[in-house]
């Protein structure tokens, strides 16, 4: 079965008016199957956002990308532009963070869906407005608020209702970028339920964007760990839990607290580094627990360290003369 | 509910503004340096009786708030007083340079805002292209131009140059010489309306292009229309279905803001081309220190104002579903 | 109780920015934008010409040197009006009787529009309801046509007119440094310096006031440039000093001796000219500063270029081939 989704080798610069580029993305590959979920997991600026933007190639005039994004075989990004446009909500779509803000405040919640479906001359007329009702369904909203208009719904159901139009011509991948962020938690927790339940019904390749680990621990089976615009490790999350071979994904997993542990809560000190700058060696190195010599002066390659599973750190290097201060974990 | 709410207000601020206005338009020119309360009365060659009879029906030897209310009297019957120049009643030079201006000053106005949106829209749309700079550098152009300074180049230009228009009037000097036909009139008419509104127009789009321009530019960052790009819909609907309502909203107030401007854009152009409307009344006036006149055409040009704003909110009203309290 | 603030928005970081230092930062942003800068150079050109009115002018504006209209020539290079002064000692003192009514209405209106602004802004509830409907109404109403009723009424003289220029032109100050000092007054700081103790004034002059400075550097250029055109249209209905020359009176002047129907072009377009010019480089500054006080208008989702797709270099077993001859740099992708 071959993925749904497959991003090789992605590249992110963005020309700054008076400066250096900052080179956001450099080169991010991942794939993902119909009816799996992928969390892409990072602090703010890692670069997770604007890798999702690139697969609808949503980047602005300032942005210079390099590498693939195939989705269900075709070479979205390189097609032109009539193409890539066609692309877009009919094989995939996204769900925006705060979505509050997703909507026309203008135009009711169901024309807008409405509007997505006979754009893409999907469902056009009665039919359309039929699917509009089921959809808002489908996401626990009433058919009936439909012809309401946005500010009268409060956040969570406007996340729900983005979430029905973004399904609107059934796509084969669904984009998430922080779905939850300003949403309490009990929303939340019915979100991603939703999620859940979608995916698996409608099979759904989903890609999670979030800064939020427990939550990919929770909704994906795979999670693929962002550092300064490179994907450090990716595994299933299970595994990433139990044998971590990136130090930042010990250290991440590390800092979620859990309900009846008793220790202190540990925290990755430092900051990301600046992306405008070129990084010699591992971009991880300066805070690394475990950081060697040569972190500081070879980018790690990616290694395979299992099934299905990738890491890019010297400490997986099996000729490195393991010295005492060795492994990850 | 909710949203008469808001409509009452604006309705009431309106009556209450225009109350104002009457108020301060009576006590204006009746504070004035030397003369104190005879002016109205001030009409050159009147006989006694008439001077007598205005004396009476303005109350001019009575307490001032006496006058005041004897003025709110006769506003309310209409009887603006009697013009010195002319010894016209007031109300019906008025509203004879009412019914000439209109057409003018719609028609620059239309013309305006028609021409500033589009090119207001082909900036936004196509920023940081050369479209926008050329519409923006147009519109400031004009923008920064004198009114009367316009109708003076428009005048040399093709009045005194090329000779394309006449040079004034609305051609009413026809009627008494032949009987042209209604069509030669309103040929006529328009040709002689048409400088003195291309002239407003002028001078009036290249505010309504800033505007609209910055409006759009706003609406256009807006993060739905980053989803409407991402639901993969098509540069111009995004602009027409989606910014354009949008980011018209606020341009509708900032258009019902100029109508001021227009009003003072209407003196100076009538002036410049003697168009007989409101505007070559109010010169003349303050020429001639008219002052009945220019207390009747003040008060008209400002509750005219006022009532074009009224429109302009019940006309946002409309457009946006969002105005509650 | 503490409140939690949100993530600053845009214009309170462009805010950021400016408040470190106020003026430097609205030079930068003067200097950064083409358009001002000229703007401002020839302004500049224009007042430093005609400050020294008495020294630049080739002959004195009150002489007389022939009966009537005279074209340009060696001797007047802007020929004569209908007077028989010489146009461009004219010119020389006009604009700097402009630029003198411009500064000075403007100065009014700004004192009185911060003044109120502030007022309304930062002690609200009725203080900021008294001034906002007052404000309003005077949004309503058409202010150069109550100009000049009010001139007509109360006679002419340059400080009468710097003073009814002046007196009407706040409003629009009054209702900008109003929603600035009302978005300034819940920061951090503001509140922290007030918890601490702080007395009003403190609080206004160190931390309300430097906020809010470009934009009273706004307001006052623009403002300026509005109080130059009021002169302009107030002078023409006769209404300005008759001792003085202004720009606006030479233009009266033209229309009084018919000039545009006479082709007498020279007594016409140069004061008109000098007019939008200075009218024109004022605008170019004020738009530039508000622009880059308003950091929304730098993301557009709809613009002309997209963004740039490199070509791949390597194409190993079973990818697809790059877009034929597509060359480094290549614009091949279609974005927001």
């Amino acid at each position: 079965m071959s993925p749904v989704l497959e991003v090789e080798d992605l590249t992110i610069s963005f020309r700054v008016d008076d400066g250096p580029s900052v080179d956001a993305v450099q080169g991010v590959s991942f794939a993902v199957n119909a009816g799996e979920r992928l969390g892409l997991v990072g602090e703010s600026g890692c670069g997770k956002s604007t890798t999702l933007f690139a697969l609808m190639g949503l980047l602005p005039n300032t942005a210079v990308v390099g590498g693939n994004v195939m989705i269900d075989g075709r070479n979205v990004l390189r097609e032109g532009p009539e193409a890539l446009r066609a692309a877009r909500w009919s094989d995939v779509a996204m769900v925006f963070q705060g979505a509050m803000n997703a909507f026309n405040p203008v135009k009711t919640i169901g024309w807008q869906i409405t509007e997505a479906m006979e754009v893409k001359g999907t469902f056009t007329g009665k039919a359309a407005l039929k699917r509009t009702g089921d959809l808002l369904e489908l996401v626990g909203i009433p058919a009936e608020r439909a012809a309401r208009f946005p500010h009268e719904f409060s956040g969570g159901m406007r996340q729900r209702a983005a979430l029905a139009m973004a399904l609107a011509n059934d796509p084969k991948v669904l984009l998430a970028d922080e779905p939850t962020t300003a949403l309490d938690v009990m929303v939340q927790a019915q979100i991603l339920d939703l999620l859940e339940r979608l995916t698996d019904e409608l099979e759904l390749a989903l890609v999670l964007v979030t800064h939020d680990l427990p939550m990919v621990t929770e909704t994906c089976r795979r999670a693929a760990i962002m550092y300064a615009g490179k994907i450090v490790e990716e595994g299933p999350t299970e595994t990433l839990y139990r044998d971590p071979r990136h130090p930042y994904t010990r250290l991440l997993f590390e800092a979620m607290p859990e309900i009846g542990e008793d220790r202190t809560v540990a925290s990755i000190p430092g900051a990301p580094p600046r992306m405008d700058r070129p990084i010699v060696g591992c971009s991880f190195a300066p805070r690394c627990p475990s950081a060697m010599d040569v972190c500081r002066a070879d980018l790690p390659d990616t290694r395979d360290v299992g099934a299905r599973h990738i890491a890019a750190c010297h400490l997986n290097d099996p000729d490195r003369v393991v010295a005492t201060q060795g492994s990850v974990t | 509910m909710k949203r008469t709410d808001w409509l009452i207000r604006r309705l009431l601020r309106a009556l209450i503004t225009t109350f104002v206005i009457i108020t301060f338009n009576f006590f204006l020119f009746r504070i004035m340096p030397g003369d104190a309360t005879a002016n109205l009365s001030r009409i050159p060659h009147a006989t006694p009786e008439l001077k007598a009879e205005i004396a009476r029906q303005f109350g001019l030897d009575k307490s001032k708030w006496e006058q005041y209310l004897a003025y709110l009297g006769q506003l309310a019957h209409g009887n603006l007083g009697l013009s010195f120049t002319s010894q016209q009643p007031v109300v019906s030079v008025l509203w004879d340079a009412m019914v000439h201006s209109f057409p003018m000053v719609a028609l620059g106005t239309v013309l305006s805002v028609v021409f500033g949106i589009a090119s207001g829209l082909w900036a936004a749309w196509r920023r940081g292209g050369w479209q926008e700079k050329t519409s923006t550098a147009s519109a400031m152009f004009f923008y920064s131009l004198p009114t009367q300074f316009l109708g003076l180049m428009l005048i040399l230009v093709f009045v005194t140059w090329l000779g394309w228009f006449p040079a004034g009037g609305t051609g009413n000097e026809f009627n008494f010489l032949e009987n042209p036909s209604g069509a030669t009139k309103m040929a006529d008419t328009l040709r002689s309306m048409f400088l003195p509104a291309l002239t407003l127009a002028l001078i009036l789009y290249g505010q309504y292009t800033l505007i609209v321009r910055s409006g759009l530019l706003e609406t256009l960052g807006e993060d739905y229309v980053l989803t409407a790009k991402a639901k993969g819909l098509s540069d111009r609907r995004i602009m027409m279905k989606h910014a354009f309502r949008n980011g018209m909203l606020p341009v509708v107030t900032l258009i019902a803001l100029s109508f001021g401007f227009i009003a003072a854009g209407t003196i100076l152009v009538e002036a410049v081309f003697s168009y007989p409307g409101i505007g070559l009344l109010t010169a003349n006036a303050i020429k001639s220190r008219d002052y009945p006149v220019l207390q009747g055409a003040f008060l008209m040009i400002t509750v005219s104002v006022i009532v074009f704003n009224l429109l302009a909110d019940l006309y946002y009203f409309k457009l946006d579903p969002r105005i509650t309290t | 109780m503490s409140q939690i603030v949100l993530a600053p928005t845009p214009e309170d970081a462009a805010a950021e920015k400016s408040r470190r230092a106020p003026l430097s930062w609205v030079w930068r942003q003067l200097k950064s934008n083409p358009g001002a800068a000229t703007g401002g150079i020839v302004f500049l050109v224009f007042l430093l010409v005609s400050l020294p009115a008495r020294l630049v002018a080739p002959y004195d504006p009150h002489a007389t040197f022939a009966t009537g209209y005279r074209p340009p020539s060696p001797a007047h290079w802007l020929g004569l009006d209908d007077g028989g002064h010489d146009m461009v000692s004219l010119l020389i003192y006009g604009t700097r009787t402009s630029i003198f009514v411009g500064f000075g209405a403007s100065i009014i209106a700004i004192v009185i529009g911060v003044g109120l602004g502030l007022a309304a802004g930062y002690w609200g509830r009725a203080t900021d309801a008294g001034i906002s409907s007052i404000t309003d109404f005077f949004l309503v109403i058409p202010e150069v046509p109550l100009m000049m009723v009010i001139a007509a009424v109360w006679g002419q003289g340059l400080g009468k007119m710097i003073l009814i220029i002046g007196g009407l032109l706040w409003t629009w100050t009054v209702r900008v440094i109003r929603s600035q000092v009302m978005s300034v007054k819940e920061r951090v700081y503001v509140r922290r310096a007030k918890a601490l103790g702080a007395t009003d004034w403190r609080i206004v002059t160190r931390h309300v006031l430097p906020q809010v400075a470009p934009l009273i550097i706004v307001n006052f250029v623009l403002t300026v440039a509005v109080a130059v055109f009021d002169e302009s249209a107030l002078s023409f209905l006769g209404l300005g000093d008759p001792r003085a020359i202004s720009l606006g009176r030479i233009l009266e002047n033209a229309d009084q001796g018919g000039a545009a129907t006479l082709g007498a072009w020279w007594a016409l377009v140069p004061a008109g000219a000098v007019i939008a010019i200075l009218i024109l480089s004022l605008t170019l500054m004020g738009q530039a500063v508000e622009d880059a006080l308003n950091p929304r208008l730098k993301v557009s989702h709809l613009s002309r270029k997209h963004f740039l797709l490199l070509p791949n270099v390597r194409t190993g077993a079973g990818r697809p081939d790059p877009t034929p001859g597509a060359r480094q740099g290549e614009i091949l992708g279609d974005v927001a």
